[in-house]
């Protein structure tokens, strides 16, 4: 609706006026909220519900793999997720530690209730930031209906605002599923948001639909952990945030354990039994689910041969019973749910106290999106999260620090800020988005990333704080000490390449318990650490100049000698890729005037209208030559418009 | 900085097929240092001893050799172009040698082996371009000729995918994505932390087999090359031994066009014909025999020359060739042809009577690895149908038997040696314990390049594979 027809509205009034206005307070909106803010804009942050801001629905855990760097990258950006995981955790652990440096993954179980708490203090703490409870309807725009002048909610209080940031998550006209009982809400019983999917569409924004799901939850009194095995938290992981880490804080001791169990013959058979009155099968859902995260009913029926499946029971909190089913997703009634759940290990005598549910849920097409995550059909409008097509926590916290940094930075006037491919995994995760597009919900994997030698959750600071700093999210107190560390880094791998040591017995002692083999000559400490199985403390007792160092620093001394080589190769690649991405393509290019590109890439290069030459390449069904007639063509302009300009 | 080229690719800039001369052009910074490691100035204007330190504008007479044998591929001339001075716009090198399929073939592996690669469709045209050197007006013939030359890749590229290569690879790329797949998953959702020890050890296997596989396949280039570019079979032996009868032989009975190169007596002769339905260029290379005699010792240098680019050699021995003369120039024979070449040695006139030293003349050939010997009478045309059967059996043992699957395209050739070469390094990486994602990531590397043909996106396929066949919960 255009702001002026709002104004005229019976019983519409002006309620605030802002320079950046979130609507949606999860993972996505509070990062969103807490940049703009921090940014010195004027900033309102609206939820449907004030006590369930920042909600952990499904799985109360953060980080894991890819995950886990993306909350490592939003901190190393100067963001908040994990400063607040790091408060709130309950167990700690790190993924992968016998598979490579590289996809090392922090993992943490959250106290559900307490991250909502924590969250919703650091916000209304924060200066210059507004928290509302409102049902946002509309979205206002200014005369021409191409550039947004502000939201109105349920009450047609008006709320003008320089730039919006849109983080609707699942709530957009969503309905829950289980079984043949359809409720229109969001999850948990929350109330769903009604009327801005279509505010959208008259926008002329696509307007898509998927699915997701989630499982039971059940009372620890009535389940027999005995019969489960243990999985125990780990108190030597580095925290999520960098500033937390430098400033030597440690993950708590009391860690809670977590617990897995495996289907039974008796489960499957519950579930065949009852195919037919899932709705997934039946067709009632219409969405398109994702395949990572498929329902317990989805596996048996896609992976027939597989005789069980693995489940994990999570607990949710310190102050409460209540454990989480994870890998138990379903949409089946809640009587079939009741003994699908009885049939396992230890949970013959469960008590479930919330049913697990499928829900469907409107978003936006992402290749509508500049890679700033600003709409391209409606200037300063910016969405993040679950309304561009991803799933997870920290994919949606990982887009709405990057779409609350640019809405301020456009307010501003200032240039935007693009994390690309080889930065980051939000890069990866924005720029396959933005440029792809999704069929399912958008899941971050370690396998998405061509450079993951790179992109390691030890060096997300070193990829990021400087631009973090630049932007102005972290502190020049945080950066010095950033700087100081990198200095230390470098300093010592310095050292170590250049202390030589001849061979010895305590030498040939500690190789021996490596299983390496012993040098022929002298050998320098930094190759010895290349060697398989030798760490950076394991040859203390060789290294005499050796200071006391940080444990970051350590680990990342480590890493980089021993990756060195193929990180070598990896550089390469990211200069190669760098140099397509520096190729600018200009807003108004007509590709209908580009003689020699194929129809098809005609077609798509109109679609998504690329910033670059790289991301054109990117872009399926535009080939490499396609690439080059276009750089000719690129060469073609830029000559033409000198020549113009030198006639002027 | 000229232009945006700053990596060096080269081509053949003269007609394919063979020709007097040929033209391999390199363009890119640093084009004349790139190929110092393989040139020795013969003679140039000035003392120069290297082609780096060559005047730009001028030219020099080289010897070109392999980088890894150090053995002369051709002697050469060699003109050096400074940027911005040049087709390109970029500094550049042309190469003139000497024109047949083999040379050319052994200077490309020569550059291609330094890291120069081939150049893209329209390449050198488009460079030109965007360094300023062709005028605003020709960008639209320039976006004409790389959208031609690309689709003539593609019809290239159709053409062997109908002959099996699209299977082949995509057999050899799916074994690979489910090994990836079977390490992202791992690395991605085994939230347990199985220590990788079992997907090692399938992971070695797996990459074991696709090296192997894919040298097979790289193995064809041999084959599809001489589909391409004929076999290349010569005669050689004393004069006299009954060489241009045989090749008449051969050649007459395939009605083939008998090409006299320049009238003299000691120059190579080639036929261009068919045997046994493959394309092959017989030279019947003058008789040799060591001698002062100027001429002939020309004819000498001129019968090395021809066994550097042969594939198969067939030396002839009458009855009066002596021990002596056969071990020399068995000895020549097989030191001067490539590895995979083959020599086999044909007792001729056998109607005349026998070599009184036959038996050790194929003791001696023997020590040197002749494949085989047959008797002939190539003037009563007996067992000649034998040499040509020889000939077709050399044809379809190069194909290492793919089953009629050959690469023809030099750039697939490229493109598959390279993946062929990051396999192995994943290999190495693995044997170093140098972790799963490493493995990975190199993996990742050799599908980039074969996904040059197969036209897959490793992001997109490998997801598609974990989802696949993989069960994956959250």
């Amino acid at each position: 609706m255009r702001f002026d027809e709002a104004l005229k509205l019976a019983h519409s009034y002006v309620a605030g006026e802002y320079d950046v206005a979130v609507v949606g307070a999860g993972h996505a909106g509070c990062e969103a909220a807490y940049a703009s803010a921090k940014l010195g804009l004027k900033t309102v942050l609206f939820t449907l519900h004030l006590d369930s801001l920042a909600n952990l629905p499904c799985n109360p855990s953060i980080g894991g793999t890819a995950k886990g760097q993306i909350v490592r990258e939003i901190d190393a950006l100067g963001g908040i997720m994990g400063k607040i995981a790091d408060e709130c955790a309950i167990q700690m652990r790190m993924l992968n530690r016998s598979k490579g440096p590289a996809v090392y993954s922090p993992r943490a179980q959250m106290d559900r209730s307490r991250y909502s708490v924590v969250m919703k203090h650091t916000l209304e703490e924060l200066p210059g930031l507004d928290i509302k409870q409102a049902h946002i309807t509309d979205l206002l725009t200014a005369d021409t209906g191409r550039t947004v002048a502000g939201v109105m909610t349920e009450g047609r209080g008006i709320y003008s605002a320089k730039a919006v940031v849109i983080c609707s998550g699942t709530y957009m006209q969503s309905r829950t599923i289980k079984g043949e009982v359809i409720v229109n809400s969001g999850p948990d019983g929350l109330p769903r948001s009604e009327g801005l999917s279509d505010s959208l569409r008259d926008l002329g924004i696509p307007v898509l639909r998927f699915k997701t799901g989630t499982p039971v939850r059940v009372n620890s009194r009535s389940v027999d952990l005995t019969k489960m095995t243990r999985q125990d938290g780990e108190t030597d992981c580095p925290p999520f945030s960098y500033d937390n880490e430098m400033n030597g804080v440690r993950p708590v001791e009391d860690q809670i354990p977590c617990w897995s169990v495996w289907t039974t013959e008796e489960t499957k058979q519950v579930i065949r039994d009852n195919m037919d009155r899932s709705p997934l099968y039946s067709g009632v859902i219409k969405g398109i689910g994702p395949r990572y995260c498929p329902s317990i009913e989805d596996k048996f029926a896609r992976f027939a041969d597989k005789e069980r499946h693995q489940i994990f029971v999570e607990p949710m909190g310190r102050d409460t019973n209540e454990m989480y089913l994870q890998g138990f997703s379903t949409s089946l009634p809640e009587e079939i749910q009741v003994r699908m759940v009885r049939s396992l290990p230890g949970l013959e005598n469960a008590v479930i106290q919330r049913s697990a549910y499928a829900i469907e849920y409107d978003l936006i097409e992402p290749t509508t999106l500049k890679p700033t995550l600003e709409s391209k059909i409606v200037t300063g409008l910016y969405t993040a999260g679950q309304i561009n097509g991803s799933s997870g926590y920290e994919e949606a916290a990982g887009q709405g620090i990057v779409a609350g940094i640019n809405a301020a930075l456009k307010v501003l006037g200032r240039a935007p800020f693009i994390i690309n491919r080889s930065q980051g995994y939000i890069g990866v995760l924005i720029d396959d988005l933005v440029t792809k597009g999704t069929n399912e919900p958008y899941r971050m994997m370690t396998s998405r990333a061509e450079y993951r030698l790179f992109l390691r959750q030890d060096n997300a600071d070193a990829r990021l704080t400087p631009a973090g700093h630049d932007i102005g999210l972290i502190s020049d107190e945080r950066y010095s000490r950033f700087l100081a560390k990198m200095r230390a880094c470098d300093d010592e791998k310095e050292r170590l390449r250049r202390t030589h040591i001849g061979p010895s017995d305590l030498m040939k002692d500690i190789l021996d318990s490596c299983n390496t083999e012993m040098p022929k000559s002298g050998v320098s400490l930094a190759d010895l650490i290349k060697r398989p199985g030798v760490t950076y403390d394991i040859i203390a007792p060789l290294d005499r100049e050796r200071q006391p160092l940080d444990e970051a620093v350590k680990r990342l001394v480590e890493t980089d000698l021993k990756y060195e080589g193929y990180l070598k190769l990896e550089l390469e690649k990211i200069e190669r890729f760098s140099k397509l991405e520096s190729i600018a393509i200009p807003d108004d290019i007509d590709y209908s005037g580009v003689r020699g590109l194929r129809i098809e890439a005609t077609q798509k290069l109109d679609q998504i209208r690329p910033e670059n030459v790289g991301r054109a390449s990117r872009i399926s069904g535009v080939s490499p030559a396609d690439c080059e007639v276009l750089m000719v063509y690129l060469e073609q302009h830029k000559r033409m418009k000198r020549d113009n300009d030198n006639g002027q | 900085m000229t232009g945006i080229a700053e990596d060096l690719f080269c081509a053949v800039s003269t007609p394919s097929g063979t020709s007097g001369i040929a033209v391999i052009r390199i363009s890119g910074r640093g084009s004349a240092e790139a190929i110092d490691k393989i040139t020795k100035i013969i003679r140039s204007s000035g003392n120069y001893p290297k082609v780096s330190d060559l005047p730009g504008y001028t030219c020099c007479f080289a010897d070109l050799r392999d980088p890894d044998s150090g053995k002369t591929i051709d002697k050469v001339i060699i003109t050096r172009f400074t940027g911005p001075y040049s087709y390109t716009g970029d500094d550049m090198i042309e190469i003139s040698c000497h024109g047949s399929a083999e040379v050319k073939r052994q200077i490309l592996n020569a550059l291609h082996s330094l890291g120069i690669r081939g150049a893209g469709p329209g390449e050198f045209t488009k460079t030109a371009f965007m360094n300023g050197k062709m005028s605003l007006s020709s960008a639209e013939a320039v976006m004409d000729i790389i959208n031609a030359d690309s689709a003539e890749g593609l019809r290239a590229a159709n053409i062997i995918a109908a002959g099996g290569l699209a299977e082949r690879l995509d057999d050899i790329e799916e074994s690979l994505y489910d090994m990836m797949a079977k390490i992202e998953m791992a690395v991605d959702f085994d939230d347990d932390d199985n220590d990788g020890a079992d997907t090692a050890d399938e992971v070695g296997r797996t990459l074991d087999s696709a090296i192997t596989k894919l040298s097979e396949l790289t193995g064809t280039y041999r084959q599809g090359r001489m589909l391409t570019e004929k076999m290349r079979v010569s005669f050689t032996g004393i004069p006299n031994s009954g060489k241009s009868t045989l090749l008449n032989m051969i050649a007459g009975y395939e009605r083939s066009i008998v090409t006299d190169i320049s009238g003299t007596t000691t120059d190579t002769i080639e036929v261009v014909t068919e045997v046994c339905g493959i394309p092959v260029i017989l030279t019947d290379t003058a008789g040799i025999r060591r001698t002062s005699d100027r001429i002939e010792a020309l004819g000498v240098e001129r019968a090395r020359n021809e066994y550097v680019r042969s594939d198969m050699i067939f030396y002839l021995v009458s009855p009066d060739t002596t021990v002596e003369e056969a071990r020399e120039q068995i000895h020549d024979i097989m030191s001067m042809a490539p590895a995979q070449a083959e020599t086999i040695v044909l007792f001729n006139k056998s109607d005349l009577g026998v070599n009184p030293d036959e038996a050790k003349i194929r003791e001696t050939a023997s020590g040197y690895g002749v494949s085989g010997f047959i008797p002939i009478s190539a003037a009563k045309g007996d067992n000649v149908d034998m040499v040509r059967q020889a000939i077709k059996d050399h044809y379809d043992r190069s194909g290492s038997g793919m089953g009629g699957v050959v690469l023809t395209a030099r750039r697939h050739y490229d493109a598959l040696s390279g993946a062929l070469a990051r396999l192995g390094d994943a290999r190495d990486a693995l044997a170093a314990d140098a972790g799963l994602d490493v493995v990975s990531s190199i993996t990742r590397a050799a599908l980039d390049l074969t996904g040059e043909i197969s036209g897959k996106t490793v992001s997109a396929d490998l997801a598609k594979t974990i989802f696949d066949r993989f069960c994956i919960g959250k």
